[in-house]
């Protein structure tokens, strides 16, 4: 049992912190006077969680977020167009923003920040309505295990290694539909080859396939345990798994030219909290928000200047000239035919 | 399990039957605790139950635009689409029908050996028989991945396969059908040991004693007897795993069952009529099972629900019998043993399948960031609860003991929130709740406000003023755009206390009243309550105290921040307690129109019953989810108490909420515990219904739990899953105790009462 007075004690401390905590200012900036944000996240659980803290303890708003991949949460601030729950969406790959756009979700922000990018005229969108916050490749994720149990075997170096009999059903890669990572790859597929050629290809190399996983990074995890021995993974993903999480496993890229994906971010339209939205909104487009991605294990290229690389080789590959934005106006068209020609086709069996 | 109805035939002309409906109505309404609990019930179930169904299944036939269309059903029958998706519809049913035997087999297996081998140890088996009904369903799916995955523990290191193409792997239509198996075979096993507990010996010695075989008398007198129950648990199984979407996602391989079909077309084509015409498809088996399962099976019972264990039981003679089924139960027990044991280490393990070094890794990850999801899971599931069972007690209560028309529509709608599958509630919830027509509203109040003025008006000008004058000034109110519009209608509760005070109404009924002024009024300063502790949370250093904290202001507000709309529900019902049987006319108007105003300004403030987002809306999937349970405890509870007590209660003058209080609900209360039990179970546990309603401020960690899985990795999905295995446990321990201290060991809790 506690001593009385030391009952007494606390409940003093516990009054004293509170008054303390009623009498203090709101905020560092006036001008915000919202106490909350309601983030929708797409990048992995950890970097989201740290963001979240790192916002907080600057700027003294609680950040509530849920975290959903990027076809998932595309689906979600659809379905709530009417009475937005979310106040600002921050990453997955800009096709889903662009669609987002297109249904009218965004809401244009021209932030002071747009100053800061690299590359405006591709990372940015000509209305405001969303930015780019970082960039990161396609790579292959082959099990050096398993390349070791089969000697003779390389890990592909193109896209075309990839129908090669020794990986039938020994690919991994997510459903287009649930992952940007996959829709990404379909559509840097369709860019390489053209759409023609493309879909062809498409089919060949779904039936080499094991399995389509609902969230994009899940592959590299899966073929590091051995589920699988190829996964079609972001690179920063793979690179994640490799130094973080120790699996065995070896990063390659497509000599032909690899996709690549810029993580997107824009504010909702119609948003609850939208003074602190537009305040997280400029802070991740400084140098200081975008230099936290490697503590949180997230190695994804900055968008903006003045932030050291953490891992440079990754964008330093042959990158395609990826078109968002006709990855982003065809995805319904292109989900809907894969869903429908490529996966339910007979050829592709467990 | 058996539920004799107890219906009214109506056999008389079509004339009398409309006098005796409406003397019924009549009355019943003369008992307005009788009428309350039915109304609301009656709400509660259309609101939650019947209008988000309908939504969902009228989806399917309306395009974007609002036009007629049949092209998801069209796309059956036609060459380019057609294969893709009847094969989608055959494998789900291969899936149902091969669950439901293996579960029913399992569960066979585990009854016979309990009830008739004398199996050693049959306590420990008989818990762990009951396992699987408490941990998150996908948790099976996890241990197997990990125990015979292609880099399974036991595939590659015990056995040392190497996956060559080819190979039939754990992923696919067999893993499905084994892991689903194993999650549902203990309801199995709770039906066919009742059952088989229950089954009269007589008939089977004498049958022996008349020099039948062994085999003959089991084919001829036991299955035959345990038919119903056979039947019962198959087609149970079969709707249970047809509606499971947690176990598909994760081992089904690249064969895409009904349930994550639709739940893929929802977060991948965001496509909600497409998702709507796969519900209708998926829902019509399932009602048509669970229609046959209710009307046909249950009405085919060969035992009675009074009949306690009758005597002696059989016990099984031959040696190779009796142990061959007690190995194989211990087989399956060992097996989920395995499970299990495998899902805690794995939560322990550095990288599953690269690195078994033990570490407190993700343990520490989950601590931070799935703190929130952790409490905000435990503290709504804990929440509904007491909810769930209430109403499940009460719906039970008016299906056994009272007539009524349309009492088969609630037993059955009470019933159906559950049976079907969680993913079509879950869209449906978020169709209507997101922006809700007004006509919701305005139905709900409508009602509630005409039952009001029928009990609280004595006479037909008085419900005219009450209902004209109440709605007029709450439409107005509600309009009229305030800041401080709880504060307003606080004190409208006061000028009620103070006209109840001038009445003479007793002091009780003043104090409730201040006090549900006080309680309004405490909308306006949730703010104020809970900002101390959110700014000491954000005074902190960031991390697992910082999200707990701050959570902690979360669930106040959600304590004394109830949506209006649903608010105003309660508070008609608290109006009627507080101004019923006013003598002076005066008064009695007056306050009607107060007491009836406040409801209807709160009925039509912002934009009436639009819950996505919040978390009453997890609440109320939760409470559907498992009100069946507790319905069906309720029900078997009822019918083993004789109501002539019941009758005598009310012959001596005690009215029937007296009755309920001081006679029923005592000889029910175990069944209430049992209730509670399976009710938060399946809160805790249910992840297809809210998978669309979590939200930034309300996670679930079910939901944290599929998105962990692909993208923390396994080690942090299984340790979610340790948590919630552990809660589920606690919450099971602390409640048997404290009924265990209450009844002193008369009546314990009997868990297989809710099936």
């Amino acid at each position: 049992m506690y001593s009385k007075s030391f009952v007494k004690w606390v409940v003093i401390a516990l009054l004293a912190v509170m008054v303390l905590a009623a009498c203090q200012p709101a905020a560092e900036t006036p001008v915000v006077t919202d106490t909350e944000l309601n983030l929708l996240c797409t990048p992995q659980e950890e970097w989201c969680q740290g963001m979240k803290q790192e916002f907080e303890a600057k700027y003294g708003i609680t950040v509530n977020y849920v975290r959903m991949s990027s076809g998932e949460a595309l689906a979600r601030v659809n379905a709530e167009k009417d009475n937005p729950q979310f106040d600002i969406w921050w990453g997955g790959p800009i096709d889903s923003f662009i669609s987002a756009k297109e249904s009218g979700l965004l809401e244009p922000y021209d932030s002071p920040n747009y100053a800061n990018l690299v590359d405006p005229a591709k990372t940015k969108d000509a209305d405001n309505q969303w930015v780019g916050i970082y960039m990161g490749s396609l790579g292959f994720a082959t099990n050096t295990d398993w390349l070791a149990a089969n000697p003779g075997v390389e890990a592909p170096t193109s896209w075309d290694d990839l129908l090669k009999p020794e990986f039938k059903g020994q690919i991994m890669v997510a459903h287009p539909s649930s992952s940007g990572t996959s829709y990404t790859a379909l559509a840097t597929i369709l860019q390489i080859k053209g759409e023609e050629a493309g879909w062809e290809f498409i089919k060949q190399y779904a039936a080499q396939v094991s399995q389509f996983t609902k969230s994009g990074a899940a592959p590299a995890k899966f073929v590091g345990q051995g589920e699988a021995a190829v996964g079609i993974v972001f690179s920063h993903d793979i690179v994640n798994e490799i130094d973080n999480n120790k699996l065995p496993l070896k990063l390659t890229f497509p000599a032909e030219g690899t996709g690549y994906e810029i993580g997107g971010m824009g504010i909702m339209k119609g948003a609850k909290h939208i003074q602190a939205a537009k305040l997280w909104f400029d802070w991740a487009l400084t140098a200081e928000a975008q230099a936290l991605g490697p503590t949180y294990k997230a190695y994804q290229a900055p968008t903006v200047k003045g932030v050291t690389l953490s891992h440079p080789e990754l964008m330093e590959v042959n990158l395609i000239d990826y078109d968002f934005q006709w990855a982003g106006t065809n995805k319904k068209a292109f989900v809907e035919r894969f869903t429908n020609e490529i996966v339910s086709a007979d050829n592709l069996k467990q | 399990m058996a539920e004799s109805e107890t219906t009214v035939k109506v056999t008389s002309t079509k004339f009398t039957g409309l006098t005796r409906r409406y003397r019924e109505f009549s009355l019943i309404a003369r008992d307005p605790v009788l009428f309350m609990s039915l109304l609301f019930s009656g709400i509660f179930i259309t609101v939650f139950v019947v209008v988000p169904l309908f939504r969902t299944i009228s989806g399917g036939f309306f395009n974007a635009e609002g036009a007629f269309d049949l092209t998801y059903f069209g796309r059956y029958f036609d060459d380019y689409f057609g294969p893709g998706m009847r094969r989608v519809f055959f494998d789900t049913m291969t899936m149902g029908l091969l669950a439901a035997t293996g579960g029913t087999l399992v569960g066979f297996i585990f009854a016979y050996a309990l009830v008739r081998c004398r199996i050693p140890g049959s306590k420990v088996i008989h818990w762990l028989a009951l396992l699987p009904t408490v941990s998150p369903p996908f948790a099976l799916s996890l241990a197997m991945i990990l125990l015979f995955g292609r880099s399974g523990v036991i595939t590659r290191r015990v056995l040392g396969i190497t996956y060559v193409q080819g190979m039939n792997d754990i992923y696919g239509m067999d893993g499905l059908v084994i892991v689903q198996t194993i999650t549902f075979f203990s309801v199995a096993y709770l039906i066919l040991h009742a059952m088989l507990e229950r089954l009269n010996p007589a008939m089977e010695e004498a049958a022996a004693s008349l020099g039948a075989s062994r085999f003959h008398i089991f084919f001829t007198i036991t299955l035959p007897l345990l038919i119903p129950g056979i039947a019962g648990s198959f087609l149970l199984l079969f709707v249970e795993s047809l509606a499971d979407l947690g176990n598909p996602l994760f081992i089904a391989g690249n064969r895409t069952v009904l349930s994550a079909q639709i739940f893929l077309a929802v977060i991948g084509e965001y496509d909600y009529q497409k998702a709507s015409a796969l519900s209708l498809v998926l829902i019509i088996p399932t009602l048509l099972i669970f229609l046959v399962q209710r009307y046909y099976v249950n009405r085919r019972a060969y035992i009675s629900v009074t009949g306690k264990p009758s005597g002696s039981q059989v016990v099984e003679k031959s040696p190779v019998i009796r142990w061959g089924f007690n190995v194989a139960a211990y087989v399956i027990c060992g097996f989920v043993i395995l499970l299990y044991a495998t899902i805690i280490y794995g939560s322990f393990s550095e990288a599953w399948g690269v690195d078994f070094t033990p570490t407190l890794r993700h343990w520490q990850l989950i601590l931070t960031r799935g703190v929130e999801a952790i409490l905000d899971t435990t503290f709504l599931s804990a929440l509904a609860t007491p909810f769930a069972a209430i109403l499940g007690m009460a719906i039970a209560w008016l299906v056994v003991r009272k007539n009524f028309s349309g009492k088969q529509a609630l037993d059955f709608t009470s019933n159906l929130g559950g049976a079907v599958p969680g993913t079509i509630l879950g869209i449906g919830y978020v169709m209507t709740f997101n922006k809700p027509s007004i006509a919701l509203a305005i139905g709900v109040y409508g009602l509630l406000a005409l039952f009001f003025a029928q009990v609280v008006g004595k006479n037909v000008r008085d419900r005219l003023v009450i209902l004209g004058l109440a709605t007029a000034a709450g439409v107005g109110l509600a309009q009229a755009p305030s800041p401080t519009i709880y504060t307003v209608i606080g004190l409208l509760y006061f000028v009620l206390a103070g006209i109840l005070a001038v009445a003479r109404q007793g002091r009780l009924r003043v104090i409730l009243a201040v006090m549900a002024g006080i309680y309004v009024m405490s909308n306006d300063w949730a703010a104020a309550i809970a900002a101390p502790i959110a700014n000491l949370s954000r005074n902190m250093e960031r991390g697992f105290w910082s999200n707990a904290i701050f959570q902690l202001s979360d669930q106040i507000k959600v304590l004394i921040q109830p949506p209006p709309s649903l608010l105003a529900i309660a508070l008609v019902f608290a109006g009627i307690l507080l101004t019923l049987g006013i003598r002076q006319r005066g008064l009695r108007v007056g306050s009607g129109v107060i007491a009836l105003l406040i409801p209807c300004t709160l009925s039509f403030m912002d934009v009436p019953f639009s819950l996505v987002g919040g978390a009453y809306i997890i609440l109320a999937a939760y409470m559907v989810r498992s009100l069946p349970a507790s319905v069906r405890a309720g029900v078997a509870s009822l019918q083993q108490i004789d109501p002539s007590i019941e009758e005598a209660s009310n012959i001596l003058g005690a009215d029937a909420q007296y009755t309920f209080r001081k006679v029923t609900l005592p000889l029910i209360l175990p069944a209430l515990v049992s209730g509670l039990i399976f009710s938060f179970t399946r809160h805790m546990t249910s992840l297809s219904a809210i998978i669309f309603l979590v939200s930034a401020r309300w996670r679930i960690v079910a939901a944290s739990i599929l998105s962990e899985w692909e993208q923390g990795g396994v080690s942090i999905a299984a340790a979610y899953s340790t948590v919630i295995i552990i809660f589920v446990l606690a919450a099971i321990g602390i409640l048997s105790l404290v009924t265990n201290r209450v009844f002193r060991g008369r009546g314990g809790v009997d868990l297989s009462i809710g099936l």
